[in-house]
């Protein structure tokens, strides 16, 4: 009781010190939380720029994570407003549910989640608004996890140079599903690039997505280190020159990338085996050329029952399939003028199969 | 029926057959449109390889060098072609072509091989060889066939071994076959209708059996054999045709029919 009243007290003292800041400049809000089931708040939203939040919230540090496992649920959330500013929230020991946020209005914005502990089902937001704003969010030896960046979505005027990255290493034994979910919009067609990357080492079921919308030289990177079960998606559309790429270990997992705006790059790796993936490259009609699929599954000693399909529209486009090992099936269909595809498949018992509509289109099968 | 028989042959050569990489490996691959282009190569045994293509100036190419391997090519419009080279035991290649301009070869250089083209349209060339390349063992027991229905078209037929067989239909005017057998025991047929076709058939070696049978007017037969043993037959059902067949070797025998007017038949036999 007494260890509760003085966390309230201490509360209030930081929610007051957040209030303080709100009619000025170059204000400083530090947050400091020792114990378990804490709420941080800091609203900084009136201010016009240069604040910084330093929300160093600690749950249950040094009482030992095996207690705190139970029952534990901490919140956190950092509300900014104006440029330059800065959030950072850092979270160490058993987190089970817990909700963090960050969520900035502005220009140069830089927000910052880490966790790190055995949490459950904890969920780490950030959001922003605006352009130029940088985003990570780092949850370590956990499972179960959500990290989520939203970068203008659903918002007008929408945001450019964009950067989101998001980290995620898994805690050996433990099996539940880790989540990432990345968002940009952008409005003009012609701003600076985004940069996204998701970097999973679950055990299983992990799920990472990415959506860029809008722009150009946007570049998605998703990386499932380990693990089986997990699936990726990213969703670039915008005016041309986006680059993706999914790499995945293990088995079982699915890859797939949609690119509906011309003359962008679509990777995917994959090693084990029952891996599915898809690639698109058919939408937005008046940008498809020259874009470029690759699949290559069953890397590395060769996989089984992988199944890789790519769907492209358009001229001037390219696929290439190369799987390595028995079983496995490749579908490639293009619709469009002098389109490439390219199915290499090693081993036995494999099924190409490539469609192509249109003109000057030529199809390359070596089995 | 042909096919299925032939995939049991298959499916047991398959069977006794020590595993390797790239077996039974399938390619399906659909193109419409024109000037549209397919490369298939299987290096395995069992590999299947079916193109069907629509449109005009498409181009095939396969490549295949496993045991029992199968390729099936399908092209429905103008100016297609398709090139295709087996290099392995119990192959077949199988070539329907619909339109016109249309060119078919099949290479086959090892034994029990099966190549089969059939073009519709006018102005096609079809081509079967199955000979050994240099470092085969043998070359023996193929079959070729090639049906042409159509006007102006050209067909080649060329086999070494033994054992081999080749036949050939022509309907239509104006078409043109050429028919090479060298080695033993092996058997051309030839059936040419309607007008000014003209046929050409030369066997080398023992025990061959050459059958040309034209129905129509203005048709030409000339059949070449060389060696102990040959049999030539010729028929010709129409006005104004013309047989002419050279035997040269032992134990020959000619048979020709002739059932119009003006026709001619020239008869040679020599050792």
């Amino acid at each position: 009781m007494l260890r509760k009243t003085l966390i309230c007290v201490a509360l209030s003292a930081t929610l007051g010190l957040a209030g303080n800041a709100l009619a000025g400049n170059n204000n400083k809000a530090l947050v400091n939380q020792n114990g378990t089931n804490n709420v941080g708040a800091v609203d900084q939203t009136n201010a016009d720029s240069s604040n910084q939040s330093l929300s160093n919230i600690y749950f249950n540090s040094g009482d030992g994570n095996t207690i705190d496992q139970q029952g534990d649920n901490n919140n956190a959330s950092v509300t900014q407003a104006g440029s330059s500013n800065s959030a950072q929230i850092q979270q160490v020991g058993a987190n089970q549910g817990g909700v963090t946020y960050i969520t900035q209005n502005g220009s140069g914005l830089q927000g910052y989640i880490y966790q790190t502990g055995t949490g459950q089902t904890s969920k780490a937001d950030i959001s922003q608004l605006g352009s130029n704003n940088y985003g990570s969010v780092a949850e370590l030896n956990t499972s179960g996890v959500w990290g989520e960046i939203d970068q203008g979505v659903f918002y007008s005027p929408k945001g450019s140079n964009n950067q989101a990255y998001v980290w995620m290493f898994g805690k050996s034994g433990e099996f539940g599903p880790n989540f990432t979910w990345i968002s940009h919009d952008n409005l003009l067609a012609d701003i600076p690039p985004f940069s996204t990357l998701v970097f999973q080492e679950g055990d299983t079921s992990d799920f990472a997505f990415i959506s860029q919308n809008g722009g150009s030289d946007s570049s998605a990177v998703i990386y499932q280190g380990f693990g089986s079960n997990n699936s990726a998606w990213f969703y670039q559309s915008g005016s041309s020159d986006s680059w993706g790429s999914i790499e995945q270990h293990g088995q079982f997992n699915s890859a797939t990338s949609y690119q509906w705006n011309g003359v962008s790059e679509s990777h995917i790796l994959q090693y084990g085996s029952y891996e599915q993936a898809t690639t698109n490259q058919s939408g937005g009609l008046s940008q498809l050329q020259e874009n470029y699929a690759e699949i290559d599954q069953g890397l590395l000693g060769g996989g089984y029952g992988n199944v890789a399909s790519i769907d492209q529209v358009g001229y001037s486009n390219q696929s290439t399939v190369t799987q390595d090992g028995t079983f496995n099936s490749a579908s490639v269909s293009q619709n469009g003028i002098a389109n490439f595809a390219n199915v290499t498949q090693n081993g036995n018992n494999n099924l190409a199969n490539v469609t192509q509509v249109g003109f000057g289109n030529t199809a390359n099968v070596h089995q | 029926m042909r096919r299925q028989a032939r995939c049991v042959v298959s499916c047991l050569v398959l069977a006794a057959a020590t595993a390797r990489s790239a077996d039974n490996n399938t390619a399906w691959v659909a193109q419409a449109g024109s000037a549209n282009g397919v490369v298939a190569s299987q290096a395995g045994l069992a590999g299947t390889a079916d193109v069907a293509q629509w449109g005009d100036n498409q181009a095939t190419s396969a490549y295949q060098a496993g045991n029992s391997d199968m390729l099936l090519v399908s092209q429905a419009g103008a100016l297609n072609s398709v090139a295709v080279v087996q290099t392995a035991n119990l192959q077949s290649a199988s070539i329907e072509q619909t339109g016109s301009g249309n060119s078919a070869s099949v290479t086959q250089s090892v034994d029990a091989a099966w190549a089969d083209i059939s073009q519709v349209g006018d102005g096609n060339i079809a081509s079967i060889a199955q000979a050994p390349s240099a470092d085969a063992a043998s070359n023996a027991a193929n079959e070729a066939a090639i049906s042409q229905l159509g006007s102006t078209n050209a067909a080649a037929l060329a086999q070494s071994g033994a054992g081999n067989a080749a036949s050939a239909v022509q309907s239509g005017d104006g078409n043109v076959l050429n028919l090479v057998q060298s080695g033993t025991v092996n058997v051309a047929q030839v059936m040419q209708a309607t007008s000014a076709a003209e046929a050409f058939v030369i066997q080398s070696g023992q025990m061959n059996q050459a059958s040309v049978t034209q129905d129509g007017a203005g048709d030409v037969t000339h059949v070449q054999q060389s060696g102990t043993g040959n049999q030539a037959t010729a028929n010709a059902y129409g006005a104004n045709d013309r047989i002419d067949i050279t035997q040269i070797g032992n134990g020959l025998q000619i048979a020709v029919t002739t059932t119009g007017n003006n026709t001619r038949a020239s008869v040679m036999q020599g050792r």
